[in-house]
């Protein structure tokens, strides 16, 4: 036989490229291992939990903000300055010990 | 038979009827893709089984921007040439197995014992020669003549375009009749 003829023969081979046979066991061990994989699956959709992660950052983050600011802007508590205001606090102690007043 | 966007939907859901669905429609497909990647049943086993535990775990992010089809080709082809890239990392090489696997339909023109015997030999020698082809060569090649896909879908799965694919398939087809061309020579003498 001719190279040409020989090459075109194998190529048009090509054409009808055989299918390969599977293990007869192989589909039902995959369809075992795929159905235990899915059941093992999170049913939450990657957006909703992604919404949730950045939900959970920004509070964590809001609150870390929050406490510098309060523990930096004044040290009396809001609470210390209303009974101070109403006079149930008073800087002249009679009873304090201290003799320096 | 197709897979719908309904079975998608079944499949995220875990509806082991869509998952059986998922099997009949793409398992012959996927491990005939993967086996010729590979060329040997032990790692076309294992690595269409990576590829459908993708599509099970992936499933639920999948958008609707390509076909459905073409994804879980994407993952298939993408796994075969992973693995083979390990492989070459590894400096290893997958060991071939003879190619008894592939079942040959004979054509009713080959009526003759020793024709048909030719013809098988004829196979085996071309798929040795398609094994030979760079990766993406060879993708192409198998994408185009094993699963009868267009251009266009090939283009989608290989993330080329349509031209570069043409390209490809065509340097495929000229590379394997040069290969075919030595190994005549060599068999001649």
């Amino acid at each position: 036989m001719k190279e040409e003829d020989w090459i075109n023969d194998v190529m048009a081979g090509l054409d009808d490229l055989p299918k390969a046979e599977m293990r007869t066991d192989f589909m039902a061990n995959l369809e075992q291992r795929i159905h235990s994989v899915a059941v093992f699956q999170p049913k939450v959709k990657p957006i909703v939990a992604w919404l949730a992660a950045a939900s959970i950052a920004v509070l964590f983050a809001a609150n870390i903000v929050l406490v510098n600011d309060t523990s930096t802007s004044s040290k009396e508590t809001p609470y210390q300055e209303v009974l101070e205001n109403y006079g149930f606090i008073t800087t002249d102690n009679p009873y304090s010990l201290n003799y320096d007043e | 038979m197709t897979f719908t966007v309904g079975d998608i939907q079944d499949l995220i859901d875990g509806s082991s009827a869509a998952q059986k669905k998922l099997l009949s429609v793409y398992g012959q497909k996927i491990y005939n893709l993967v086996y010729y990647h590979l060329q040997n049943t032990e790692e076309a086993e294992e690595v269409t089984q990576d590829v459908f535990i993708k599509v099970i775990q992936k499933c639920a992010s999948f958008k609707h921007e390509s076909k459905f089809d073409t994804w879980v080709y994407r993952l298939a082809v993408n796994e075969s040439l992973d693995r083979i890239r390990y492989y070459q990392r590894q400096k290893r090489k997958v060991e071939k197995v003879s190619l008894h696997m592939l079942v040959y339909s004979p054509k009713s023109s080959q009526a003759n014992p020793s024709e048909l015997l030719q013809s098988q030999e004829n196979q085996k020698i071309l798929l040795s020669k398609i094994e030979e082809l760079p990766e993406r060569q060879k993708t192409a090649l198998l994408l185009s003549k094993l699963e009868g896909k267009s251009q266009k879908e090939i283009a989608e799965i290989m993330d080329l375009s349509p031209k570069a694919v043409e390209s490809l398939v065509q340097r495929a087809k000229s590379g394997l009749k040069q290969k075919l061309s030595e190994y005549f020579k060599e068999n001649e003498s």
